[in-house]
């Protein structure tokens, strides 16, 4: 490799990074559509904590007079926050308010306003065979559904199409299950009508036609009419489940209030600050001991926050919280963990007599086995954390195994080929990388 | 060294057993998410937000209220002041009542109006969120974590090694909780960051350790030297990055608690116990456990080397 490639190599990688860096932070018009570029930063997800969300109270109506209505709000919250779990809005808080009242606190990912509005419109679910209003002991209702949830099936042999499956129970203590209820029912219109239809309340919301035999596997897949894509299936899944209690959540007039970062008012930008505080001290620190190497550091740590910024906002598990800026801090820590250790072992070969690139061969052959220690150690417990925490705990996880990841191949492939870059510019002055020897150890 | 050990272990021992103490008689300092509470929510309507604040605190003031703590929020009709606070007082509903009165009042708005009613909004009280499944899983995912590294480390280096960085971490995150328990910092809805973010760092911190141990043992100079001076060389060698890691790391955890997080203190306290068990407590208990099989890798060595002059 010679002198004048090394620099074009250089150069072309500075662009690329610029590139990403501007790919990363702005956000503009993409020229000749009517499309916006939002920046990989702009797009990640923010939490509750760091962003702040919607705040709502829903006054509850117990439907069924003869249960308790302080342990059927108890049933309610636990209920409506593991469907909200499931549907992606991991950082919302449901909490009792009151005697009677839910309060509901979701962060501004995912349309907050169409599920708040969803929640307090769910109503009870008839699937009948007859288009009447009417309710008789043949409906399916909602204590007959085990679950429902979005899905996208296909179709005909080209079309997929987002739909809800609805899966009725299996069994029951009192009666027929709800699979026996669908098979009865599915019987009887399979020989004349040949349609379902589904009411909401007392309002028809969809009607399924083209049933022509009995359906045996407790499976009943809606799609077309109003649920047409993710967000409308989502939200029917929601309206049936919640629908299924024995509660009625209904919103009074001003009862949406938005509500700030729960850690502060600009938190986001201060942790942004702060990390970016904490990597200029890392490169300050390198360019002070390592010299030349140290900017080297400083093109990795660049190529490294490109790609952990893209990685956050393309996984769609990620959710920006405190832990996730913990997450981003140990991260960046342990990234100069692993470049310190590199450095410091070609100085050491260095001071062993070794010439600068013999030094930087071996040095990087020694430092490999720890840097993949300290990061397989790091992804191991963050990968954990990430299954089995809370959504702050899954945040730092997520993150974290990210980082770890981003770290080692910045350190183990982005730094090694940079350093081999830099060989042909300069291997033979160790003052440029602040490399010392004893005056006795002769050069090998 | 015996004596050493014993002074070593002293700190984190007390400090493990007033944590204990603490937790089983006054438990943890929960901050309101975690407690309960009631809420006030003042929409400020044509008044600026320092003079509504007045107003409220106002009326507020004989009230008997313990916590406060104000935020900012917007309705549909402006900004509005929500106020966050527990009382001891039985009766809560008639309290609230008075004050969504008084407020009413103070700040002009139409009694009979069914909208300006809604101007003044009292909650009753929210219910604590449960933190147990959290913090559950946090000490589940840790343990899962641990048994992963144990058997990475075993493969890698040695039993040893994997069961002293078990130890350590496990003593870190103990002490960390201890820490936040004797300091009687507020335990939010975060906490459970503050017990992950420690056993992090107390991984990375005592595999680095250890890798350079493993290192060190290898080097000529201490191919004859026992455990305890290994430890030392590498405690010299690891001295400038330890250091280095721990202020880094302090200055950017640290820069968080200008926000008042106190889950960030507890992290802060949490490498600080990672630092000691790592450094000064840990390797030497280390050292003692298999003092033996150094000596006998010692034995073997010299055999073989009277074995090559033969």
């Amino acid at each position: 490799m010679t002198k004048k490639s090394s620099i074009l190599k250089y150069l072309f990688v500075s662009i690329a990074v610029a590139i990403g860096l501007a790919l990363s932070i702005f956000s503009f018009a993409i020229p000749f559509t009517t499309s916006n570029f939002n920046g990989f930063a702009n797009s990640i997800p923010l939490g509750l904590d760091v962003a702040g969300g919607y705040s709502v109270v829903y006054d509850i109506v117990l439907e069924d007079d003869s249960k308790s209505l302080d342990e059927e709000i108890d049933s309610s919250v636990k209920f409506i926050s593991n469907v909200l779990v499931n549907q992606g809005y991991s950082d919302a808080i449901v909490a009792k308010q009151g005697d009677s009242q839910i309060r509901l606190t979701v962060s501004k990912n995912n349309n907050p306003k169409t599920l708040i509005s969803t929640l307090g419109s769910a109503g009870d679910i008839y699937i009948k065979s007859s288009d009447t209003a009417d309710i008789s002991d043949s409906d399916i209702v909602g204590e007959d559904i085990s679950n429902v949830y979005a899905t996208r099936m296909q179709t005909s042999e080209t079309e997929f199409s987002w739909g809800v499956i609805i899966e009725f129970t299996q069994s029951s203590s009192s009666g027929k299950s709800g699979a026996e209820k669908y098979e009865d029912l599915t019987t009887t219109v399979a020989s004349s009508g040949n349609t379902i239809y589904i009411y909401m309340d007392d309002e028809l919301y969809q009607s399924v036609g083209g049933i022509t035999e009995a359906q045996t596997n407790g499976v009943l897949f809606l799609s077309g009419g109003g649920i047409n894509s993710q967000e409308t299936a989502n939200q029917f899944a929601l309206r049936v489940l919640v629908g299924t209690l024995d509660t009625k959540l209904s919103q009074g007039p001003n009862s949406v209030v938005e509500i700030p970062a729960t850690l502060g008012m600009n938190f986001a930008t201060f942790a942004c600050v702060a990390l970016a505080v904490l990597a200029i001290i890392y490169v300050v620190l390198m360019v002070v001991k390592f010299k030349d190497f140290g900017w080297i550091s400083l093109l990795s740590l660049l190529i490294y926050a490109i790609l952990v910024v893209f990685f956050m906002q393309a996984i769609p598990l990620v959710l920006l919280t405190f832990g996730g800026f913990i997450a981003l801090a140990l991260g960046l820590g342990i990234l100069f963990i692993s470049h310190a250790i590199m450095f410091n072992n070609i100085a050491k070969e260095y001071s062993y007599g070794k010439k600068i690139h013999l030094s930087v061969k071996s040095g990087y052959k020694k430092s490999i086995l720890p840097i993949v220690d300290i990061n397989v150690c790091a992804i191991i417990a963050s990968f954990v954390m990430w299954f089995l925490g809370d959504v702050f705990t899954m945040s730092f996880g997520i993150i974290l195994t990210i980082s770890c990841l981003m770290g080692l191949f910045t350190t183990l492939l982005a730094t090694k080929a940079f350093m081999k870059w830099y060989l042909p510019i300069n291997s033979s002055n160790a003052k440029k990388l602040g490399f010392k020897r004893g005056e006795n150890v002769n050069e090998i | 060294m015996k004596s050493n050990f014993w002074l070593r272990i002293l700190a984190p021992v007390l400090v493990l057993i007033l944590g204990i103490v603490l937790f089983f008689t006054v438990g943890f300092n929960k901050s309101l998410e975690l407690s309960g509470y009631h809420l006030i929510e003042v929409n400020t309507g044509n008044y600026e937000i320092s003079e509504a604040l007045n107003k409220i605190d106002e009326v507020l003031k004989d009230k008997d209220l313990s916590v406060r703590e104000y935020s900012l929020e917007k309705d549909d009709y402006g900004d509005v002041i929500a106020v966050k606070f527990t009382t001891k007082i039985e009766n809560t509903d008639s309290l609230e009542q008075n004050i969504k009165n008084e407020l009413i009042e103070s700040f002009g708005y139409d009694q009979d109006s069914l909208l300006e009613q809604t101007y003044i909004k009292v909650s009753g009280y929210i219910e604590p969120q449960n933190m147990t499944m959290t913090f559950a899983g946090c000490g589940l995912a840790i343990l899962v974590g641990l048994v992963g590294i144990f058997v990475y480390i075993a493969l890698r280096h040695s039993v040893a090694n994997a069961f002293s960085i078990v130890l350590s971490v496990i003593l870190d995150t103990l002490l960390m909780i201890s820490l936040t328990l004797i300091c009687r910092l507020p335990i939010t809805t975060h906490f459970g960051i503050a017990i992950v973010a420690t056993a992090i760092f107390s991984i990375v911190l005592n595999t680095l350790f250890y890798s350079k141990l493993v290192d060190n043992s290898k080097e000529e100079a201490l191919l004859k030297a026992s455990n305890e001076e290994v430890i030392k060389s590498t405690q010299q060698n690891f001295a400038h990055s330890l250091i280095l890691i721990t202020l880094t790391s302090l200055v950017a955890i640290g820069a968080f608690a200008f926000y008042n997080l106190s889950s960030s203190i507890s992290i802060a306290l949490g490498f600080i116990a990672c630092v000691y068990t790592s450094q000064i407590l840990v390797p030497h208990l280390w050292a003692m456990a298999y003092r033996r099989r150094i000596k006998v890798k010692k034995d073997n060595k010299s055999e073989n080397k009277e074995e090559v002059k033969e």
